[in-house]
This record gives structure tokens, sequence and C-alpha cells, in this order.
């Protein structure tokens, strides 16, 4: 059993086999929230799809971040009119899927869109974007360092490239990172992997992407209310200054 | 997907989705493939599975010379539905590259298909799906040939093309107008010379009963899936999605990175006419995306012809975007194969007139030069398309073309002679009934 995978590669497999590009597409967007993954599974008029999330609520001991989740809910989001659940032996083996599915979702970190990026000092920046352009690799101390844009659907941010990273990726790849740190670094606001975040190669090309706002062209305050949180204060500037915008 | 790289580690790469459902396939099915064998046959799911695991069994120890082995193995056995397969290692083949690898794949292909004619004879597809990739590479291989590494390979792609056209010509008809295209970039090849004369002037040497005059092959319409061949299947999902969601203005980049990864190294031109082919004939975007926000697709060849370097590329580009107006037949062809030619002319207009005039230009001297036997039939396909385009209200009118001062006088009053009577300049009233696109 891949018991390794984040749950969107779970999914994206399976609706692979299934060949629904529609329902593809939604996946690429789940966001956190049991009401994503049943929007997805809504979409897939597929009986067996329905089995693995009526697995999901006769599992009874989840132990969901978000709180609990109630059988009606599963219910009417799915709209579903005979619940009763038959055994056989297929059925059987889209349940145990189902309880994976579940598993690897709760653990599944939160993707986020740039434009919903603050400046933090901990690693907790997941998300998916595409990179638009490279600047000049230099060094810093005995690593490579090299500048980027990189933008997702919602905005661009400047992502800062390390080590091995500057020699790999290049323009058009789409890039996941994980538990990346969007911070002030030697005076610049950069989303970077840092010690703790991994950035890997996911795709190229198809992925779409506005350059506006860039959230590293920001001023940020911190917040009157909670001043370990930052706050937008004012652009400095719609578009990259460093990488000028494409025309 | 590129064999060599499916299953090595890139450091910074997420696995590849495409391994991991080959390696489950082979963790599931493991047993099965170890004596005893299972008498029974699979059913068709369980049977690509099992081609699945097969396939990263082969896979894990990195040689592509074992799947080829494999593939010729399975031919021999006579197993079922491998055209796909061939399809798919035949797309694999780029265009325009003379990469030691690209052209060993080249050559361990056309080996297993020379070695096997009685399997190839049964299966249509592959035959003329062969006939027009090796027509097509020959045709990169001769002009750019010279090394004495290729002389193996064009010796064979000839020995190849020759038979399938010779012996097995019924079949090679199925390709349609196409074939006729393809060819013509051949021609200086002396082997190709002769088929020429028997193409021109003794069609009955072909012995097929269907082929009495080269308009034979003008009236059948290229089945779409050809016009697939040459392209590989990661550039087709990049040019679909580039045609499918990419909004006007955001082009740029997704074209830049296109060109850095296809079309970089001298030769890659020569791939510019079949991507042109495709967007035509095989990419017709819904209603609903041609109403929207997405670049449109004369605009992507207008790019497309911009980036041609040399002359030799831009006529065949052009032609390929002009090759189906010159045969056009309501009853069997398909009006968005010739949409975006006319919607590349109006819409050039004025801002890059260069490029209107540019095209017009090299339509009639098609019309008057492309084959003088039949000038009229194609002068006459191009009204009809033109007609049509007009009808189904593609375009309005062609006025913007007609009173542009910038296009010469002679080109201006060329076009005009091609227009129905309705549609003559200074004499425009639109009727409203046909403005809505009807596809």
């Amino acid at each position: 059993m891949p018991l390794r995978l984040p749950f969107y590669k779970l999914v994206y497999k399976r609706l692979e086999i299934e060949g629904d590009k529609m329902v593809l597409s939604c996946v690429n967007h789940v966001k956190s929230g049991w009401k994503s993954v049943f929007m997805v599974f809504t979409t897939v008029a597929d009986d067996r799809s329905l089995h693995c999330l009526l697995t999901v609520y006769t599992w009874k001991k989840c132990t969901l971040r978000t709180g609990s989740v109630r059988e009606s809910t599963v219910l009417s989001t799915l709209k579903v009119r005979d619940p009763s659940l038959n055994h056989s032996a297929a059925e059987a083996k889209e349940e145990e899927w189902g309880r994976i599915y579940l598993y690897y979702y709760i653990h599944m970190t939160k993707i986020i869109h740039l434009k919903d990026i603050v400046p933090a000092a901990t690693n907790t920046v997941n998300a998916q974007f595409i990179l638009l352009e490279k600047g000049g690799i230099a060094r810093d101390g005995k690593e490579m360092t090299c500048p980027a844009l990189v933008a997702d659907e919602t905005a661009s941010v400047h992502f800062q490239m390390w080590g091995s990273e500057c020699e790999t990726f290049e323009p058009g790849d789409i890039i996941r990172l994980a538990d990346g740190i969007f911070s002030y670094h030697k005076n610049n606001l950069v989303l970077r992997a840092g010690k703790r975040g991994k950035a890997e190669k996911v795709g190229e090309f198809t992925m779409l992407f506005v350059e506006t706002p860039n959230m590293s062209e920001i001023r940020w305050a911190r917040d009157p209310n909670n001043l370990k949180k930052f706050v937008q204060e004012a652009i400095v500037s719609p578009h990259s200054r460093i990488f000028g915008p494409s025309r | 997907m590129c064999p060599e790289r499916l299953l090595r580690t890139v450091p910074h790469e997420a696995e590849n989705p495409i391994e991991k459902s080959l390696r489950e396939a082979f963790l599931l099915l493991q047993d099965q493939l170890k004596p005893p064998f299972p008498l029974t046959i699979p059913f068709p799911p369980e049977y690509s599975q099992l081609n699945h695991a097969i396939a990263f069994g082969i896979l894990a120890q990195p040689h592509l010379a074992k799947l080829l082995w494999v593939y010729s193995m399975l031919i021999h056995v006579s197993a079922e539905k491998i055209e796909t397969l061939f399809i798919s290692l035949m797309r694999q083949i780029t265009g325009g590259d003379f990469s030691e690898s690209n052209l060993w794949l080249s050559v361990e292909v056309l080996k297993i298909l020379s070695n096997n004619w009685d399997w190839l004879v049964e299966e249509p597809i592959v035959l003329s799906s062969a006939l027009y990739v090796y027509l097509r590479l020959l045709a990169d291989h001769f002009r750019l040939g010279g090394s004495f590494k290729l002389e193996e390979l064009k010796r064979m792609e000839i020995d190849f093309c020759v038979k399938a056209l010779r012996e097995h010509f019924q079949l090679s008809m199925h390709i349609g107008r196409d074939l006729v295209r393809i060819l013509q970039d051949v021609t200086y090849i002396p082997e190709f010379k002769d088929i020429w004369k028997d193409l021109l002037f003794d069609p009955k040497s072909f012995q097929v009963s269907e082929f009495s005059s080269l308009s034979n092959l003008y009236w059948r319409r290229t089945p779409s899936h050809f016009f697939l061949l040459r392209i590989s299947p990661q550039m087709e999902s990049q040019l679909r999605f580039l045609l499918t969601f990419v909004k006007w203005g955001s082009q740029k980049r997704y074209q830049t990175w296109f060109v850095k990864k296809h079309l970089y190294w001298p030769g890659s031109e020569s791939m510019i006419s079949d991507i042109v082919r495709f967007i035509c004939c095989v990419h017709h975007p819904s209603n609903e995306i041609i109403h929207s926000n997405v670049i449109s697709r004369w605009a992507v060849i207008g790019w497309l012809l911009k980036s041609c370097r040399r002359n030799y590329y831009e006529a065949n580009a052009k032609l390929a975007l002009f090759y189906d107006w010159l045969f056009f037949d309501e009853k069997i062809d398909n009006i968005m194969n010739i949409e975006p030619a006319m919607l590349l002319m109006v819409n050039s207009v004025p801002q890059y007139v260069d490029i209107t005039h540019m095209l017009l230009e090299f339509l009639f001297l098609l019309v008057d030069n492309y084959d003088v036997h039949h000038r009229e039939m194609l002068a006459g396909s191009v009204s009809a398309s033109i007609n049509l385009l007009l009808r189904k209200g593609v375009v309005h009118s062609l006025d913007p073309l007609i009173s542009c001062n910038s296009i010469s006088p002679a080109l201006r009053e060329r076009l005009n002679s091609f227009l129905p009577a309705l549609h003559l300049c200074c004499h425009k009233k639109v009727n409203e009934d046909e403005t809505s696109i009807d596809i």
C-alpha cells in the first residue's frame, strides 16, 4: 500500500485511471476543509467514489484538526439518497481506499494561495507555483543563491533559490513548496524553502498565473492587535521591480 | 514521457505519476509474472495493467533497447492492441533532431517495422502512420544530412517508404491529401522522383482501382490522427493548454518556454509546419472557448510563422496553413480547418498588414502554381472556402482587406475576384441572420 503519498496524489492517481479530466482540475484546487474534498467527489457521478465517502462516515475514529464530521454534513453534501452499504469484495476494497484517503487527508498540509502569504518567522508555507524568471546566480558563503520570480493564479512573489535548486529549476517549471518560509532575508522579503522546507518540481508549463500583486513588493506593518502578525500596509509596486513585467 | 528519464531519480523532482502507477501494477501483479502462468486470457482492463507491470519490469533496468526487443517479440506472438505502442513510440522521434539518441530510436523502430512486413500489412493504421512519419523524417534527414552515420538510416527510410508506396498504395492512400504535401518535400531523391513520375503520368502502375489521377488524393481529407504523429505528447499537451486556458495578453511567457523547450536547435523549425497542421486540423476549440478571452489559434499561428528563420520552413508552414483551402469541399471538410488562416489575414490589418500581404501573395501563388493542371479546381476550392467563411459569419466581410491601401491593388483585385457576388466590395450589407458562428 502506498503509505506516503499526499492525499492529492492518491486522488489524482485514481482519477487518472477513471479518466475524468474535469475532476482532475478540481483536485488541483483542493484547499483544506471537508467541503472541498466532498466537492471533488460529488463531481464524479460514480458509485465507487460514493462508497469511498460512505467509508469516511462509517470510520468513526476520525481525529480531525478541524473538528468532527457529522453524518448529516456528509449526507447533505453528497445528497445521498440510499446510503446502504453492500459489502461485496470490490466495495470492501473501495472502503479500504477511502480509509487511506482519509488518513492522509488529515495529515495533508494545507496548500495556500500566494495572495494569502504573510511574513512570518515560521516555515509553514505550503504552496504550488510556476517559475517565471530566474535572476543571476550568486554566492552566499559556500552556497549558490539565485533570485526568481514565481507565481500562482492569485499572486506572484520573489523566491530565493538555494544551492542545487539554482541549477535544477528552470522557467516554466511548476514547483511545489513544502514547509517554506516567507520572511525578510538580508533586507529582501522573499519566499524560500529554508532549512526545513523542500521544493520539488511537479510539472511544466500547464499552470495559469498572474504577476500582480507581487507579495514581495508590499510594505508590511505589525498588526496593532497582535504584534506577532503582519498586515499589508501599502503596495510598493504592483509588479516586481527586479523582474520587469512581461508585456 | 521520455523513456530514458522514466526511472532516474532527479533531485528536486517529484515522483512521476506514470512511474508510480507502473510500479504499483508491478507490485500488484508480481505473483502472476512468475511461472506457473495463468492460462486464462485477461479482460481488457486487466490486460492493460498486465502490460504496465511488464513495462515496469523492463524499464526498471533502464535500457530502451530491451523495451524495443519486447515490442518486437510482442509482434512475434501476435499480441493484441500493440498498434498504440508503436504510434506512441514514433511520436517520441523528434523532427529535425540529429542527436545520437533520437537517430538511434529512429533506426531501431524502423528496423522492427521493416522486419515485420507480414504483421504490418495487417495493421493499416501502423503502416500508413509509419509512412507518414518516415517520409517527414526523410525530408529532414536529406535536407540536413551529409554525415556518414545517416547514410544507413536514409537508405532504410527510402526502402521502407518506397515499398509502402509501390506495394501497398491502397493502404498508403489512407493518409489522404497530405501524402501529396509530404511527398513534395522528397521529390529530389531519385527514388521518389520516379514515384512522382508515375503518380503524375502512370497512376495505374500503383494498381489501385480508385487511384486514376493525383486528384483522387486531393479529395481525400487527411484523418486528424496523422497530424498527431509529428507532435510529441508533451508538445501536444502544452499547445492544448495554451489554446484552452491562457488568456490574451498572457501568452508571451508560455511562448518563450515553448520555444526554449521545442524549437531552439537548428533544424527544429522543420516541426513548425507540423504544429500548424495540428492547430488547424486537430485542435478545434469549443464555441465557449472561441468566445472567451482565451488566445485564439490564429494568433498562435501568427507567432509560429514569425518564428521561422528560414524561407523554406516558412513556405512550408504557410502551405500547411492554406492546404485545406486548396481542396475544400463543404461535404467532407471542416470549416474549423480553414478558419485560422482567414482570421489571421483579417485581424492582422492594419497593425501587421505585412503578414496579410505576405499571406495573400502566397495564397494566390499556390492557386496558380501548386498544380497547374488543376488550377481551376484549386481556385474553385479557395472560392468555396471564402464563401463558407463569410456565410457562416466567421468574418463579416473582407472589406478591411479590400479597402486597405497598404495592400497592393493587384492583390486586392485578385481577392475581390474570389468573392461571391453578394459580398463584393461596395455592395456590402451584412445579413443579420448570418452573423452567428454555426460550426
